[in-house]
């Protein structure tokens, strides 16, 4: 064989076996696509051979952790005026969109209340004879969240939760009166508003 | 052994390497779906596109199905894919004289299939609420009953919890259990027949 040909040989040869091995190790990956937005940057944590492990990212960017990996959670270190998030049912896709902090929410909700309380009483005027127990305000100022508690007991006198939504023409009420929100009877509200105005 | 023979051979195996890398990494993100159909050689569509194998890997989501064959009425089936929720059998129905006697002879192979479709429909459906295996509940420390049926009739269909026989500390207390069996309320469909609410004036589920 001459010197050229073995050249050739050995390299078909490692191109094969790097082909094999990379197809090896693409069949054992899970592949996931990070996005965000306002955090310093992202965490991936997983359990795998009982062992918590965890990857940072940043900028945004596709991961990949092993396949059999368990308990995946994406995690935002947040930036300033925003609160920590985490999302628990990670995908091939995350988008993480940490909300206002606490603070920055109790002052937009304490700026914003009479307005809300007054679309709210517009639609549903009976809503007078509840005492308003909590708002608050979600998705950087998009949603607002409201829990009444009847005055007097009887069997109907559950506390209600109602969303308003800011819209350009105002706070517009989104929601009935509710025991609480789910996503079959709200599909176009974000389950995470729903969530957090069930935990209200 | 002849060389031309050797890289002839080697370029083969490359190609073949190269060829399962690209299938490799089209199918990363994506759900291996399982297809049965009877008749076997019913056309099978997903999303509009003609399918030829048996199985084919979708990004998950709801796709729809569809399996047609001349004489019979044709199969759609709705899934929404994810990791367990990944067979769909089609059964187009005979309409032909021609497709009822053919179709005689797969009765054991339709029946075989139905079972299937029965089986994957329950796993689905206890794959979007596992609470349903802990129903009915009924406590009169609550007080309340929890039952459930099932809203839809294709692979979207999903199960709903029915809240009765309570006060308004009981429904809380119900959903406070939901909670502590490990399920999300809020990505259930909760109805309360016995409520009636005081500011609508009608029940929750109205």
């Amino acid at each position: 064989m001459s010197r050229k040909f073995v050249v050739l040989l050995s390299f078909l040869i490692t191109l094969i076996l790097a082909g094999v091995s990379f197809f090896w190790y693409i069949g054992q990956q899970r592949f996931i696509k990070i996005n965000y937005d306002n955090c310093q940057s992202a965490t991936i944590s997983y359990e795998y051979n009982k062992k918590v492990q965890s990857k940072n990212i940043n900028p945004p960017s596709t991961i990949s952790i092993p396949k059999t990996a368990k308990n995946v959670v994406a995690e935002c270190k947040p930036s300033d005026g925003f609160a920590s998030t985490n999302i628990t049912d990670v995908g091939s896709e995350v988008f993480l969109q940490p909300d206002f902090s606490e603070s920055k929410r109790e002052l937009i909700s304490k700026n914003n209340s009479a307005k809300i309380l007054d679309a709210i009483y517009q639609k549903y005027p009976k809503l007078r004879d509840y005492k308003v127990v909590k708002q608050s305000v979600y998705g950087r100022g998009l949603w607002y969240v409201a829990t009444f508690d009847a005055k007097e007991y009887d069997y109907n006198s559950d506390r209600l939760r109602i969303i308003i939504k800011q819209e350009d023409s105002g706070f517009n009420v989104v929601s009935k009166p509710e025991i609480i929100f789910t996503k079959y009877q709200y599909p176009l509200i974000p389950r995470d508003v729903l969530l957090q105005a069930n935990n209200l | 052994m002849n060389r031309k023979f050797i890289s002839s051979i080697l370029v083969i195996v490359l190609l073949f390497v190269a060829y399962g890398i690209y299938v490799q990494l089209s199918r990363i993100g994506k759900v291996r779906v399982d297809i049965e159909t009877i008749p076997v050689s019913s056309l099978v569509t997903v999303d509009g596109e003609i399918v030829t194998g048996k199985s084919v890997y979708l990004a998950p989501g709801e796709h729809m199905f569809i399996a047609s064959k001349d004489g019979y009425l044709e199969s759609r089936s709705k899934l929404d894919v994810s990791e367990t929720n990944n067979y769909v059998g089609l059964l187009p129905i005979a309409e032909s004289e021609s497709a009822i006697q053919s179709s005689v002879n797969d009765a054991a192979a339709r029946e075989a299939v139905g079972g299937k479709i029965a089986t994957a429909r329950g796993n689905m459906l206890r794959e979007k609420a596992t609470i349903i295996s802990k129903l009915p509940r009924i406590t009169l420390v609550g007080p309340y009953r929890i039952d459930y049926g099932i809203q839809g009739k294709d692979n979207t269909s999903h199960p709903y919890l029915l809240i009765s026989n309570s006060t308004p500390k009981g429904r809380q207390n119900a959903l406070e259990w939901i909670r502590s069996e490990g399920s999300e309320p809020t990505d259930l469909d909760i109805r309360f027949p016995d409520f009636i609410n005081p500011v609508t004036g009608g029940g929750i589920d109205e």
